[in-house]
């Protein structure tokens, strides 16, 4: 059985930081070998030679399809995969789907083991897709209020009054039109730069 | 109220009809509010439409029926409820082998029985010199793409083991070729016509040469999801209907065009679609988004199903060609009778399914 020794793990994936994440935890996770394939030409061949138990491949990358063949078409010389589909299996998939990942398994890994890779790449890709979340959210704060600053010292100047007072404008106006400060702020500065 | 309805597809020529019908209204027309998402891979939009991550998919014919056949990912069975349009791929190979097969043609080189004998040529010397294989690229084990490519084969005599046939993504076919991984390919619009632009392939053929009016895609539902609400896909089915009868009128035709190419991106212009439905002078029609080329039925899938057969890809019997037909629905009504399928100038007779797959060279099993 090739349980008993260190899985070859292939993750094909072209996001560096992803990538970083979800090797390290199959790493705290076990005995894996871990190979990653950054480059979207030639997979097939590229698979073949790196003789792996489970690959990993995002779903954004067109090349599913070519593991779909491998799938369909193994001969002699061709190593078995199988995507686990199974109806018992229904929840991990949906999991892994929703999580942006698919995972191609050669026929005979213990079914444990197969799961807490996939568990362990869901929760990675999962963790990523928030740091990726928490990065946009908070580049988008800091755009906001540099634009409140922005539009609050441009009201500042042209009615010669003080910053808590143009503050106190900008956001009646913002609760009366059902927006936030920071379009009400943007709408100031596009006015503005019309106007000049 | 109208329902929304997720379709997931990939960005080509042939997912046109859906763009049309939801830029121009076709959608809500129907009840139906059309919300159009890209995925990357047939794969993925498989497994989306199994999984209820969207209502309908942009999705190949065979790929369909396979999975009414019980071939395909977590067997969970799709329908097609209406054709996204006939034909449309075609059969590129890299400026050299082009020019080797050029110079060895005797005869006619539109007519792909000449074009694959001399192809066979290379194919033998190159066998006896001990050199690989030459690579022939297709987009999916279940695709009329693979099946175009063996029907070229077969009109040359040549063992389809002779040549490696392996899957590349649309997207990713020029870069092979230039890269070499691949020495030619079939794949639909706007893919031919970019890699021809780009100097690393060249269109031999057409695959309406092949076999005409091949069903390409469908917008296919799961089928306990099409069963329990079957006003559904029949609404999305007029939908898309309605944006092709649009498109047929002259005065219509450069907006047509201009919706098509500005949902696919990728530099591709109005003209490039033109040229590809045959609007342009330019040549021929090769991909078909007519009204008429929507109509979809039974007979359709069970000529899917020889083509399928033929590829060993499944044994044939009268219970499998049963489940086959089933898998396409007709849209009821308003479509007109399917345009037949064409194989080697004789049109596909669904009562004698069992000849066209025998004459594909494949053994009925009962």
């Amino acid at each position: 059985m090739p349980d008993d020794k260190t899985l070859r793990i292939v993750i094909v994936d072209q996001n560096p930081l992803r990538t970083a994440i979800l090797r390290d935890g199959l790493r705290e996770g076990g005995p894996v070998q871990v190979i990653v394939v950054d480059t979207f030409l030639d997979l097939e061949q590229r698979l073949r030679a790196l003789d792996a138990d489970i690959v990993l491949i995002d779903l954004e990358n067109p090349n599913r399809d070519v593991l779909e063949q491998m799938i369909s078409a193994s001969g002699a010389e061709t190593r078995p995969v199988a995507m686990f589909a199974d109806a018992s299996d229904a929840a991990m998939i949906n999991a892994a789907i929703d999580a942006g990942v698919s995972a191609y398994v050669v026929d005979g890994l213990k079914k444990e083991r197969v799961k807490n890779i996939v568990d362990l790449t869901v929760s990675r890709f999962n963790a990523f897709a928030r740091l990726r979340e928490e990065l946009a959210a908070a580049q988008c704060q800091l755009a906001d209020r540099k634009a409140i600053d922005q539009a609050k010292g441009l009201v500042m100047k042209s009615k010669t009054i003080s910053e808590e007072q143009a503050y106190a404008m900008m956001r009646k106006v913002a609760i009366n039109e059902g927006k936030r400060i920071a379009e009400i702020a943007r709408s100031i500065l596009t006015a503005a730069e019309f106007l000049r | 109220m109208n329902r929304l309805m997720r379709i997931s597809y990939l960005p080509l020529a042939d997912a046109g009809l859906l763009f049309v019908a939801s830029a121009k209204g076709f959608d809500r027309e129907e009840g139906l509010i059309f919300e159009l998402r890209p995925e990357a891979s047939w794969a993925n939009l498989r497994d989306k439409l199994a999984l209820g991550i969207c209502d309908a998919a942009h999705m190949l014919a065979p790929a369909v029926v396979a999975s009414a056949l019980g071939l395909e990912g977590f067997h969970a069975p799709m329908i097609g409820a209406v054709a996204l349009g006939l034909d449309g791929n075609a059969l590129s190979l890299s400026p050299g082998l082009s020019a080797d097969l050029h110079a060895r043609i005797d005869g006619d080189a539109a007519d792909p029985a000449a074009t694959a004998r001399a192809f066979g040529e290379i194919v033998a010397e190159r066998a006896a010199l001990n050199l690989p294989p030459l690579r022939l690229a297709h987009v999916f084990p279940f695709s009329s793409h693979h099946y175009q490519l063996r029907l070229w084969l077969k009109a040359g005599k040549i063992d389809p083991g002779a040549v490696r046939l392996m899957v590349t993504p649309p997207p990713l076919m020029e870069a092979s070729m230039a890269g070499n991984y691949i020495d030619g390919f079939c794949v639909g619009e706007p893919w031919s016509i970019l890699a021809q632009q780009a100097g690393v392939a060249e269109i031999l053929h057409p695959c309406r040469v092949l076999a005409q009016n091949c069903p390409e895609k469908v917008l296919a539902f799961p089928r306990d999801a099409a069963l329990a609400e079957p006003e559904l896909p029949r609404a999305a089915a007029r939908a898309v209907r309605r944006a092709a009868l649009w498109g047929e009128s002259a005065e219509n035709r450069g907006e047509f065009c201009a919706i098509v190419a500005e949902n696919l991106k990728f530099g591709v212009g109005a003209a490039m679609v033109s040229r590809a439905l045959g609007w342009s002078g330019q040549g021929a029609s090769w991909l078909r988004l007519d009204a008429e080329a929507t109509a979809l039925d039974g007979s359709q899938a069970l000529f899917v199903y020889a083509l399928m057969a033929a590829a060993g890809q499944t044994g044939a019997s009268r219970e499998q060609a049963a489940l086959a037909r089933e898998a396409f629905w007709s849209p009821g009504g308003m479509a007109p009778t399917p345009s037949l399928p064409i194989l080697a100038a004789a049109p596909f007779d669904p009562g004698h399914w069992r000849e066209t797959l025998a004459a594909l060279n494949a053994r009925p099993s009962d």
